[in-house]
């Protein structure tokens, strides 16, 4: 045993500081996943920690969750399959905070897979409920709203979803 | 909760919603009013078939998202090596579904033209030749395509004749298990058009002389066929459709549409949609045109983005919306398709990176 695992390439480990200030060690070839960090990496910024100022520590734990689990050392395509469906499960702002950090961290995978689900959340609800949930306040006022509205009406109807998740 | 949620974050989120959603989120803010009309929508374009003449589909075409007036059509590179007349093209779970008729066995061909991938596969059926007489007016076999989400399958549904006035054979094929099954039949009073099948969410929309139910056999019903369920179910409408009325099927923003004539001296032109509420599906009207006369040179395409018009084709050959103040048609130019051609299939579709495993 001890033979086998001198074979094995050394392995380097990076710093990441979430905006909380706590931090999480990882593996480089887990963490380059990031487009971004693999940049810092390559600049050679990553001797001591990365401060991550974008990404809260409860939204860097599902980060780092996810890309431990789609890390080509690990898993297999079912393993993953069932984790990206139990993962894009969680609160919709949840994910919106993910997809704000995949992109700053630029993980393509990550933000198809938040977009997707976001689009899959909302797609049924109303344009009052959307709002809600992006915390958008509408700059219409009630007559142009109206006049959106007059423009398309059957697609304000059927089973619109008002609920906010 | 995100605050002013970057605008490339929000395009990548509206990208993946279907029109009738952008629709309908344009009233949220005015900045997603403009992400909507001026960006999101690019991605959103039209597939024409053309031919030389009515039965030949000889050239690929892809219309950018008609959201304006001066769209532009480009040349698209055939993923067949010889094109002939198409059975079917459909845009589901974000690619192109052609139906290619061959001898002996039909073709499917899945598609993405945003990314130049195809795959042919055949269907192990041994079609009878289609009848030639005839041919103009209507066609032997008529089909419907649709994706199966929970068991990942696309499904292909058939509604053929073997021979002169017999019952229409319904038979589905599944590319999960590669085989045929006969589902059911239809009335030999049945001639199939263009636009008398379409799929939406799953669901294939048949509108068909059947024997469920207890008509004239002059009359038509709406049959749907849950392809997931492979059941069949009679759809009921707000009166009964009459053969004169030239009635058609088609999808508009994710919703089904029934266009029709209406009032036997007038000849109005209607464009009806469905809703579905749970369990239960309601029809409201959408559109009259006054005295169109014929109930096929009509055929809804698309919405345009900036204030929901309908655009149509218009007997094959070019697209207009219709101006209700003026009440008239209003030409929609599209550069790029400047020959004489006739457009047999006209399909709008998302461009996406998807493409599905072998």
């Amino acid at each position: 045993m001890a033979e086998a695992s001198s074979s094995i390439t050394e392995k380097f480990f990076l710093t990441l500081k979430s905006s909380d200030g706590d931090e999480f060690v990882l593996e480089e070839s887990i963490a380059i996943q990031s487009i971004t960090i693999k940049n810092m990496v390559e600049d050679g910024c990553s001797s001591s920690v990365i401060p991550l100022s974008k990404v809260d520590t409860e939204t860097l734990i599902k980060v780092i969750e996810y890309m431990k689990m789609h890390s080509s050392t690990s898993s297999n395509e079912e393993e993953i399959e069932n984790f990206d469906k139990k993962f894009v499960s969680n609160s919709i702002n949840t994910i919106l905070n993910i997809l704000e950090a995949a992109n700053f961290l630029d993980i393509n995978n990550l933000l198809e897979l938040c977009a997707e689900a976001v689009a899959n959340r909302i797609k049924n609800k109303t344009p009052e409920a959307v709002r809600k949930i992006f915390n958008i306040t509408s700059d219409f006022t009630p007559e142009e709203e109206a006049e959106i509205r007059n423009e398309t009406p059957w697609a304000f109807e059927g089973n619109l979803d008002h609920s906010l998740d | 909760m995100p605050n002013n949620l970057p605008h490339d974050i929000t395009i990548n989120i509206l990208i993946k919603l279907p029109v009738k959603s952008l629709l309908r989120f344009k009233c949220i803010s005015k900045s997603w009013r403009s992400l909507i009309e001026d960006d999101t929508y690019k991605s959103h374009k039209i597939f024409v078939t053309g031919g030389d003449c009515d039965k030949t589909d000889d050239y690929f075409y892809s219309i950018d998202g008609p959201l304006q007036h001066d769209s532009i059509a480009s040349l698209l590179k055939s993923p067949i090596p010889e094109i002939t007349k198409l059975s079917s093209v459909c845009f589901i779970n974000g690619i192109l579904v052609l139906i290619l008729p061959c001898y002996p066995y039909d073709l499917v061909v899945f598609w993405n033209p945003a990314i130049s991938k195809s795959r042919i596969i055949q269907c192990p059926i041994l079609r009878k030749r289609e009848r030639t007489t005839n041919w103009k007016q209507f066609h032997a076999a008529i089909y419907g395509v649709g994706y199966v989400s929970s068991t990942d399958d696309y499904k292909i549904i058939r509604v053929g004749q073997k021979y002169y006035s017999s019952y229409y054979n319904v038979h589905i094929y599944s590319t999960n298990s590669n085989s045929w099954k006969l589902m059911g039949k239809f009335h030999p009073n049945n001639k199939f058009f263009d636009g008398d099948i379409v799929t939406v969410d799953g669901i294939v929309y048949i509108i068909a002389i059947t024997d469920l139910c207890n008509i004239s056999p002059n009359d038509f019903t709406i049959v749907r066929f849950n392809l997931e369920k492979e059941k069949f179910q009679e759809i009921l409408f707000p009166d009964r459709i009459k053969s004169w009325e030239d009635p058609a099927l088609c999808t508009l923003g994710e919703n089904l549409c029934l266009t029709r004539l209406h009032n036997d001296s007038r000849r109005d032109f209607e464009v009806w949609y469905m809703t579905k509420n749970g369990m239960s599906y309601s029809w409201s009207k959408m559109l009259t045109i006054p005295s169109v006369h014929c109930g096929r040179c009509l055929r809804p395409v698309s919405f345009m983005i900036k204030n929901g018009d309908i655009l149509f084709l218009w007997h094959k050959g070019e697209f207009v919306v219709y101006n209700s103040k003026k009440h008239k048609l209003e030409e929609v130019k599209v550069a790029g398709l400047e020959a004489p051609l006739y457009f047999n299939w006209v399909v709008p579709y998302v461009e996406t990176l998807f493409f599905p495993k072998s």
